[in-house]
This record gives C-alpha cells, sequence and structure tokens, in this order.
C-alpha cells in the first residue's frame, strides 16, 4: 500500500485502501442478498483502481520494450518505430498479426502470453 | 401489489396490462395479484407475475414471467418479438422451455413490447449450482438431458417462415463470424493482440462447416433452470441464429463457462460423456471433438468481444453501470491467457 502523507495528508491510494477496508470488513458483514453482491463489485472497482494507481511494473516495461522490437520488424519501409506511441505499436502488431505475418512465430507468442499474464494479475 | 409494483412503470399501466392478458388468454379478467422484478438482466427485464385468471382456457391462478427490454438495448440482441418467434419455435420442437404465452407489439399497453411465458420452478444460478451437488438431480443424467436438448434445438432447420428474420444462414458460420468479431474490435478501437492471433489461428484452421441448424448461442450453466429433480427449462432465446451446430456445443464446454469446476467440461456440472452420448443419442449426428476444441477457442474469443462491448457501453453507451464496467475489465486478460493457452506454436498447423 502507497502510505505517503504530504503534511499529514494520506495519498489517494492510502485513502482508496482505507475505504476498501472499511466497506469490506465494517459494512459488508450487515449485507446481503443483492446489497452484499453489490459491495463485493465496489471492492472489486477500488481493487483495480489502487493497484492502477501504484503503476505499472517493470515488467510491463519491458514487455511493452519488446512489443516495439517485433513492431520493427512489420513496419513499411520508411516508418522508424521510435515516432510511434504504444497504441501505434499495438495497431501495427494487430495489422500484422490479421494479415498472416506473425503466424505460429513462437516469440510473438511468448510475449503475448507474458502480457496476458501481466494483465491477468493485477486482476487477482 | 407488493411496494415493488406500487412503485413501478408497471403501476401506472396495471389496468391496460390486465386488459391486454384478459383478451390474449380469452380470459373474462385477469387479475394481476402480485408482480415483482427479477434483478439479473442486463439486458432484458423480467417480472414475475401472480395471475389470477377468471374465465377461459387458463382460468386459475397462472404463475408468469413478463419479459421486456431493459433500459438500453444492446444492438446484436434481439427483439422480444422475435424471440418469442424462437421460443415458440423450440416449444413446438419439444424442447424443455417456459411455455411461451403471450406476445404484445403494441407499445400502448406497457411502453415497450413485451411477452408473457409460463413460470417454472427453480433456479438458474451457477453459484448454486457450483455449490449444491443435488440441485439438479443427477449430474451425469442432467448433462445427458442438456445433450439431448440442444439436439432437439438442432433439429430446428432452415427455412422456417416464421423465423424469417434470421436471415440467410452463412455459408461458413466460422469465417463469417471471425469477420464479424475483427469487425467488433475494430470499432471499439483495436489493438487486441491475444485476440487477433487467436482470431488468426482460428481463421487459418476451421473446420468444415456442418448444419446449419437453429443455435441457441448462449446454452451454457447459468441458462437453464433446474429444480432438485432435473431441468425445469432453458432460458436466454435472444442471441438464437442460423449456424454450425458444433458452436454450441463448444460454448456449453468452454473452460470460461465450468465456473468452480474446471474439471467438469460440460458445463462445470459433468464430463463431456453423458453430454455428448446425450447429443448423438438424439440427433444421430456425431460429435467430432477437433471441431468442438476449434468452437471452444471461438467461444473464449466472443466472450472476450462481448465483455469489451459490455464495457464500452459505459464508456460511450451513456450506461454508467459498475457491472458493465468491470466486466470489459475483469473478464478479457483471463480469456486471452486461454485462447494463447490452446492456440500455442505447436498448434498451428505446418504451412499455414
Amino acid at each position: 500500500m502507497t502510505d505517503r502523507t504530504e503534511g499529514g495528508e494520506p495519498g489517494g491510494a492510502r485513502l482508496l485502501a482505507l475505504a476498501r477496508r472499511e466497506l469490506l470488513e465494517a459494512l459488508l458483514p450487515q449485507l446481503d442478498g443483492d446489497a452484499r453482491y453489490r459491495a463485493r463489485l465496489i471492492a472489486n472497482a477500488m481493487k483495480i483502481a489502487a493497484r492502477e494507481l501504484a503503476g505499472e511494473g517493470p515488467e510491463r516495461a519491458e514487455i511493452a520494450h519488446r512489443l516495439r522490437g517485433l513492431a520493427a520488424a512489420v513496419l513499411p519501409g520508411g516508418v522508424e518505430v521510435s515516432a510511434l506511441n504504444d497504441r501505434e505499436v499495438s495497431a501495427a502488431l494487430c495489422a500484422a498479426l490479421r494479415d498472416g505475418r506473425l503466424d505460429g512465430q513462437p516469440e510473438v507468442h511468448a510475449l503475448l502470453e507474458r502480457l496476458a499474464q501481466a494483465r491477468s494479475s493485477l486482476l487477482d | 401489489m407488493t411496494a415493488d409494483l406500487a412503485e413501478s412503470r408497471l403501476a401506472e399501466r396495471k389496468a391496460a396490462l390486465e386488459g391486454f392478458l384478459a383478451a390474449a388468454a380469452g380470459a373474462e379478467a385477469v387479475e394481476i395479484v402480485d408482480a415483482r422484478p427479477l434483478t439479473d438482466g442486463a439486458i432484458q427485464e423480467n417480472w414475475l407475475l401472480d395471475l389470477q385468471v377468471s374465465g377461459g382456457a387458463q382460468a386459475g391462478a397462472l404463475e408468469a414471467v413478463l419479459r421486456t427490454d431493459a433500459r438500453s438495448a444492446v444492438a446484436v440482441s434481439r427483439s422480444r418479438a422475435e424471440e418469442f418467434a424462437v421460443l415458440s419455435a423450440a416449444h413446438r420442437a419439444g424442447v424443455t422451455v417456459p411455455e411461451p404465452l403471450w406476445l404484445c407489439t403494441d407499445h400502448g399497453v406497457i411502453g415497450k413490447p413485451f411477452y408473457v411465458m409460463r413460470r417454472v420452478g427453480g433456479t438458474a444460478a451457477p453459484r448454486r449450482l457450483m455449490k449444491e451437488s443435488d440441485l439438479g438431480g443427477d449430474r451425469d443424467e442432467l448433462a445427458a438431458r442438456l445433450g439431448r436438448e440442444l439436439a432437439r434445438i438442432h433439429s430446428i432447420v432452415p427455412p422456417q417462415a416464421e423465423l424469417a428474420f434470421l436471415g440467410a444462414p452463412p455459408d461458413n458460420p466460422a469465417q463469417a463470424a471471425i469477420a464479424r468479431y475483427r469487425g467488433y474490435l475494430d470499432d471499439l478501437g483495436g489493438g487486441f493482440l491475444a485476440l487477433e492471433w487467436g482470431l488468426r489461428w482460428c481463421e487459418l484452421h476451421a473446420p468444415p462447416p456442418q448444419g446449419p441448424v437453429l443455435l441457441h448461442q448462449d446454452f451454457r450453466t447459468g441458462n437453464y433452470m433446474v429444480d432438485r429433480q432435473g431441468l425445469t427449462g432453458i432460458l436466454d432465446w435472444e442471441f438464437a441464429e442460423w449456424g454450425d451446430p458444433m458452436s454450441d456445443i463448444g460454448w456449453f464446454c468452454a473452460a470460461c463457462w465450468r465456473y468452480a469446476h474446471p474439471e467438469l467440461e460440460a458445463g462445470g456440472i459433468a464430463p463431456r460423456g453423458p453430454f455428448y452420448r446425450g447429443y448423438e443419442a438424439e440427433s444421430g449426428r456425431r460429435i467430432d471433438p477437433e471441431a468442438v476444441a476449434f468452437w471452444e477457442i471461438m467461444a473464449h474469443l466472443r466472450w472476450a468481444v462481448i465483455a469489451l462491448q459490455q464495457g464500452e457501453r459505459t464508456l460511450s453507451g451513456g450506461e454508467d453501470s459498475l457491472e458493465l464496467a468491470l466486466t470489459g475489465r475483469v473478464y478479457p486478460p483471463a480469456l486471452e491467457v486461454e485462447i494463447l493457452r490452446q492456440t500455442a506454436p505447436q498448434r498451428w498447423r505446418a504451412g499455414s
């Protein structure tokens, strides 16, 4: 949990974590049925938001770097990968996947698996 | 009348609705004794109606369900009138469904089209099916029964005059679906690498098409009702379409619909064996495990696309629903992991 205070002012991540704990420990036991289900949804959303606030780890940065490397190999001549943002890198890779230029490539598959695992673990 | 009904839109429409029901039932009068909303539908709105029918063939107490559109309808979902026609066709084919009673397309009655069906007992909640092993009766028998039911759905083949709205069946349902999902991903802004990988694998490895037959398209645990004895009704016909019968089998068996019991490959309730045997015995059609495996990958792709579309509804659809937002955020990554696992490089045919 990020526990940064600025002059006694708890940060957003800490407030979110405390609010979630309050919801789960103080309120949830008093709820049932639909209200209980909704409280769980709220707690889940708070957990995801808190992790996102904490920022992406070095794993995600490395995956992004490797995706750029893959994109460089499939870009049309004259286009530099360094000129593209992450969204454009993804779009270039999607186009290559769709038209068969990356069919069955183990290196691509391994990287996509790492990315999916990283996205998935954020939600565990 | 409960507080729910008194406070609801149905309250001010009570007399109009009773009038419609009496005429539809050929009764002297119909009284709505009670009405309670079911909160389960993200797309549809369902009401439990306790009716007292005076005169006519349905005279007496009648427990019914009224089904109508929720606030925001999804484009891919069928209209209530079309759903009623599909439900009626399934009922005629001997599928165990809540008996369809009356359709009302007149907006003047409750403000939007709806239909009424006879209520069936039991529950459809996957959480309960996973926890209570005696629910639904013997699970192998339940799976075999579901196989037979699905075969009966698939016994309906085009053309059917009353299902003309389904359009012409696609020549190649798998390739048509792949093209459709790619279009949806483009509409969502693109960039879905794992889904593109999976779709390309499917494009290259689709088995020869079978059918066409009537597909339920959401035939899975969670969409059929059971009580302690067994199956009471198959629900949610809003995605019905002509297509390849193996697609419904793949959807039912896909890992993403096994809930707490991934080892029970037929919908988290039983092994595949009884389900396949029930289907094969009723349909006379042989199930090719490789074709089913293909359609299970397609099932994950389809569910991922639907989840993203539901998430998108909260971004641009003007529908601020936490549940829909979480659907779009929570499900796709795990589906991607599963899609990639099932389309590993060694599963690409040489030369493809």
